[in-house]
């Protein structure tokens, strides 16, 4: 249980939050280039990179921390005191005198942990650094002032007594301390291939403006630089030096949450208007989250860090704290950025890592109000599924050479109008595929040359076309592949799973792998959409869809379109990754969070809509589109099928007809069995309409989470004969948290009565013996009292098949 | 028993003042002690003992009775606190001994005033070194105001509240409470129906168009001699309350002085 869980089960308690604003910051000295002196400084390449004999260098050994990079080297030391490996760093010579230097470099085990020393030396003398190295990539740093007389400066990994005998190293630095500093001072890792030692392009800090001196200096924000083509972003594979400066803020009316941490208490309030999902729309609606701060004078220095390492900064402090962060960081905006909005208490023994991460949200919009205060408007990271796909080219983008049928690369006229293509966390495959069409031709995009611009590395003749030759000046567009290459590709592809394209999707629309539950969704996948393809042989089954997207399209329609088809509910979890469930039966292992009137909801907070509007009787579904038809009305189909709730339609009954159509232009045509679970699941969900409770519950319920289900049991919920009609099982579809500290839940009636076929695990007792929860898996029904169907002495229900 | 004390000059916000440090941990710059915040912290950049902030007021110099520190953790870290004041660098002449503060929150130390000095050192110290970097929301020196009166009766000396919010369920049951942490608001009043002697006006309007008028928070103790009211709290005037500067040279021996406040901090109930 976390310090969170305790302080949340207490009964009183003093609830804090703090909220996070990372914007886009320069990590360059402003005005200060600063040289870096060694070349191939990824891989540690011998001979630019001089072993000793009794070293061992393995070359691509492993993937380095930067994601896609796989030329990570391994070094086997075999005598300590003696064995080690230095960089050729001559490029520094002659100009080391009275000079300081940073080494750095990244390092790993295969297992375990242990120390592994740095070394610095010039020729009058050295200094040694022990750093303790484990499994996990890290980057160490040292530093060295030489003497008036020295003129060489070297660093080395070497292995000392009391040292590993082996080690993972990538990315080494040496850069020249501005200013003469005699301390580490350390700028973003930079790449410098063989023979770049001291180019200007493999500067550690880049600034080449002219000091403009004090207040007319930049903010080492983009809208204030005076070297936007130096800008650094740092890496975001660094922990810091990632481009991203942060401001913290807590609520006005609490204690501050942190001791000994700088947290300002500018939070008057937040309001939320948070995501809801919405089934019969297969929307889930997106978060928006107004956050409202004081205003109060700047700080007096606005750039501390950066005065800190001795950088040079404007000292004026003047003015009001938002009326200078709109101007100084107008790109606030900027999705690298985030808005946090944490929740916790104020407890001893609370760290900012403690608190609970509720929202990771993109800034949308900044108010200064009259009455001195700022607005902040966010909104959630599915935000990005609006951008559309594919990238749309311009028609001047064309080939710039002729093309024969084997050439491994195409040279365009503009690289940067394509999407770019991904190498996934360890850079073995890619999390997404980017398609080019040239002629009748299609082409995968693998990459950008690193050398000749506007070059892109490419594999020919895919998803069933054949290589070809093309003219110089040849048209090219962009298509979006949904489906299975085979293995041999230029035969015809296979169909993929929607959920697994729905992952690549979202990852090419911008977010990144840690912000999808790929877990959770593969979960739902092989519970309740299996499939199954052979690119081999070319064979395929279960639920399957198969689609080339030509025309821009946002992502978020093409994701509404196959949320339709399978009755898939998506969100964003508060572990802040985007997730889902497939509407279907809560599943033995989902814990279902009990709420009672008794227990939970706050008095005069509980309504329910019976949402009759919502009602349907019959469920359409047309796929397959015919050549040439645009898809609007079922007829463009070569194939509909229309299951009817006839009871429901009978006069004595609702005495309507309400028809759902769905069209889709996903389904291949062998889609009859999805077809008809959707359309029957559709009905079941929805023939009699889709209740919602809303209700207020104390913070103590915060556990529940949205998408959850649980078992609800209320006396406005009640039978003919006025018992309460429970427990339902319903899913949170909405949790609002509300200024007082309550949070508002929307419930949703999964309307699923019966019990559903799931295997238990093995040991598990005799019906009659088992608890309520060893009974949400299925026993086999058996004859009692001559009656069929029933299950266990009580004659309970029996299971049924999803 | 002794005599309320209000804690308001602070000689680092003096013009020309520049206050550094003995270590600094990045961003934390030793000039935020000034600021009258709490929130904006000067840490120190090492937790070797000693670690120490320094204040050179320039040539003029000013003198100090009293520190009142504002959000520190000193007591968390068991640290014990020596204060120098010196005609020059390093300050080397002990104004106050070493003591050992009573409060993170809001803590005060009263001492004689050395008279005049350009160079003053807030030093903190710990045997072995301290567990944790040091850091002070707020250092205030300089001259105190003593007040010649108690405080009236009808003023609450505990002066605590706590907002708090406990619903209950649609059963009928206590579900939790929510607090949001202790707020001290009320008015002070000085003398009782007799009124302030008129020998304080002048000290008290300094401090009301100084400080308090100003919105700018500013320290109490009640009674510096009795252990249940000897602690210190960081004040300031709401916003929607005012009070009016006193008349000097009336007819009037003796007035009634009422200083509406809150605190301008919240400390966990």
């Amino acid at each position: 249980m976390t310090l969170y869980d305790s302080q949340l089960a207490e009964v009183s308690r003093v609830r804090q939050e703090i909220v996070t604003i990372g914007v886009r910051y320069c990590e360059n000295w402003y005005s200060v280039p600063v040289d870096q002196g060694l070349e191939s400084t990824d891989d540690l390449f011998v001979p630019d990179w001089t072993p000793t004999a009794g070293t061992t260098v393995t070359a691509s050994y492993a993937a380095g921390p930067r994601p896609g990079s796989t030329n990570a080297t391994k070094l086997a030391f075999a005598v300590a005191g003696t064995d080690h490996i230095n960089p050729f760093a001559g490029s520094f010579n002659g100009q080391t005198a009275n000079q300081a230097f940073t080494f750095t470099v990244f390092l790993r085990t295969d297992s375990g942990s242990g120390t592994v020393t740095l070394r610095l030396a010039t020729g009058s003398g050295s200094v040694d650094k022990q750093v303790t190295v484990t499994t996990t990539w890290t980057r160490f740093q040292m530093h060295f002032k030489a003497g008036g007389a020295d003129a060489t400066i070297t660093p080395s990994i070497r292995r000392e007594a009391g040292d590993l005998a082996a080690v993972v190293a990538w990315g080494a630095n040496l850069s020249k301390n501005p200013g003469a500093v005699d301390a580490d001072v350390v700028f973003p890792y930079v790449t410098a291939p063989h023979g770049k030692a001291l180019d200007p392009s493999v500067r550690v800090s880049k600034c080449t403006a002219a000091d403009a001196g004090d207040g007319k200096r930049c903010y080492y924000s983009f809208p204030t630089c005076q070297d936007p083509a130096h800008f650094n972003s740092g890496n975001s594979f660094e922990q810091t030096l990632n481009g991203i400066r942060e401001y913290k803020f807590c609520r006005s009316d609490a204690p501050l949450p942190l001791p000994g941490v700088e947290v300002w208490p500018l939070l008057e309030s937040m309001d939320y208007s948070p995501q809801e999902i919405v089934p019969d729309q297969a929307f889930t609606r997106n978060e928006r989250t107004n956050v409202v701060f004081l205003d109060m004078d700047a700080p007096v220095v606005w750039d501390p860090q950066k005065q800190a390492q001795g950088a040079l900064i404007n000292t004026a402090s003047a003015g009001r704290f938002w009326r200078r962060f709109v101007p100084i960081f107008k790109n606030y905006a900027n999705p690298d950025g985030y808005v946090m909005v944490k929740q916790g208490f104020v407890a001893a023994g609370y760290t900012e890592a403690l608190y609970s991460l509720r929202r990771k949200l993109v800034a949308a919009n900044i108010v200064l109000g009259a009455d001195n205060r700022a607005t902040l408007t966010c909104a959630d990271r599915l935000h990005l599924l609006r951008s559309k796909v594919p990238a749309k080219l311009s028609d001047t983008n064309v080939l710039q050479a002729d093309m024969t049928n084997s050439q491994t690369y195409m040279d365009v006229t503009n690289a940067n109008e394509f999407t770019p293509a991904a190498l996934n966390a360890t850079g073995s495959s890619p999390d997404y595929v980017v398609t080019a069409m040239i002629d009748t031709e299609e082409v995968n995009i693998t990459g950008l040359d690193p050398v000749v611009a506007n070059r892109l590395i490419i594999t020919r003749g895919r998803w069933g076309t054949t290589a070809a030759t093309h003219a110089k000046a040849t048209a090219i567009s962009e298509v979006w592949e949904c489906g299975t290459e085979r293995s041999t590709p230029n035969l015809t592809p296979l169909g993929k799973n929607p959920i697994t394209f729905l992952i690549e999707g979202m990852m090419r629309a911008g977010l990144a792998a840690t912000e999808i539950d790929s877990a959770g969704l593969a979960s739902e996948r092989d519970t309740w959409l299996r499939s199954a393809v052979d690119p081999v042989a070319g064979t395929s089954s279960g639920v399957l869809f198969r689609r080339t997207i030509t025309q821009q399209t946002d992502y978020e329609t093409l994701f509404q379109e196959i949320r339709e088809i399978t009755l898939l509910f998506m969100w964003i979890n508060e572990a802040q990754q985007v997730t889902g469930k497939l509407f279907a039966p809560a599943r033995p292992t989902d814990v279902l969070y009990e709420l009672t009137d008794g227990a939970n909801f706050v008095k005069d907070s509980l309504s329910v809509d019976d949402q009759d509007q919502f009602r349907i009787t019959q469920v359409l579904v047309a796929w397959s589109l015919k050549v040439g038809a645009d898809g609007s009305k079922p007829e463009d189909f070569a194939y509909n099928r229309t299951r009817v709730a006839g009871d429901e339609e009978s006069t004595g009954y609702y005495n309507q007809h309400r028809v759902k159509a769905i069209l889709s232009q996903w389904l291949p045509v062998a889609s009859g069995p999805i077809v008809d679970s959707t359309s029957q699941h559709y009905l079941d969900r929805f023939k009699h309409g889709a209740r919602l409770v809303t209700a207020t519950v104390e913070i103590k319920d915060d556990v529940v989470q949205l998408g959850a289900f649980v078992n609800v049991t209320t006396s406005t919920i009640a039978t003919a004969a006025g018992a309460p009609d429970g427990p339902r099982i319903m899913q949170v579809v909405k949790k609002t948290p509300q200024p007082n500290g309550n949070i508002e839940l929307k419930m949703l009636d999964t309307g699923i009565f019966k019990r559903y076929w799931f295997w238990a695990p093995s040991g598990t007792p005799a019906y009659d013996s088992q608890t309520p929860a060893q009974r949400r898996y299925a026993s086999w029904a058996t004859r009692v009292s001559a009656i069929r169907g029933i299950v266990g002495a009580q004659g309970d229900d029996a299971y049924y098949w999803w | 028993m002794a005599l309320p004390i209000i804690s308001w000059r602070n000689f680092g916000r003096n013009a020309g003042a520049v206050i550094t440090s003995s270590s600094t941990a990045a961003g934390a710059a030793a000039a935020n002690v000034k600021d009258l915040r709490s929130f904006t912290l000067w840490i120190a950049g090492s937790t070797t003992s000693p670690q120490s902030l320094d204040f050179d007021l320039g040539a003029g110099g000013d003198n100090a009775d009293h520190l009142l520190m504002v959000n520190m953790n000193a007591v968390a870290l068991g640290a014990q606190i020596k204060i120098y004041a010196d005609t020059s660098f390093p300050p080397t002449a002990v104004a106050q001994g070493l003591y050992t503060p009573v409060s993170d929150a809001v803590d005060y130390k009263g001492f004689t005033a050395p008279g005049v000095k350009r160079y003053w050192r807030v030093e903190f110290q710990k045997g072995g070194g301290f567990s944790a970097a040091p850091y002070v929301g707020v250092c205030q020196l300089g001259l105190q105001t003593n007040m010649s009166e108690y405080v009236a009766p009808s003023v609450d000396p505990y002066m605590a509240d706590i907002d708090a919010m406990s619903p209950k369920s649609i059963g009928g049951h206590f579900l939790g409470a929510l607090l949001r942490g202790t707020k001290r608001r009320g008015t002070l009043s000085f003398g009782g129906d007799v009124g302030v002697v008129r020998s304080d006006f002048t000290e008290i309007n300094l401090w009301l168009k100084n400080r308090a008028r100003r919105r700018e928070p500013w320290g109490l103790v009640l009674d510096s001699a009795d252990s249940d009211f000897s602690a210190a709290r960081w004040l300031k005037v709401p916003d929607d309350q005012d009070t009016p500067l006193m008349p000097v040279g009336g007819s009037y021996g003796r007035f009634l002085l009422s200083v509406p406040f809150e605190e301008a901090m919240m400390e966990a109930p």
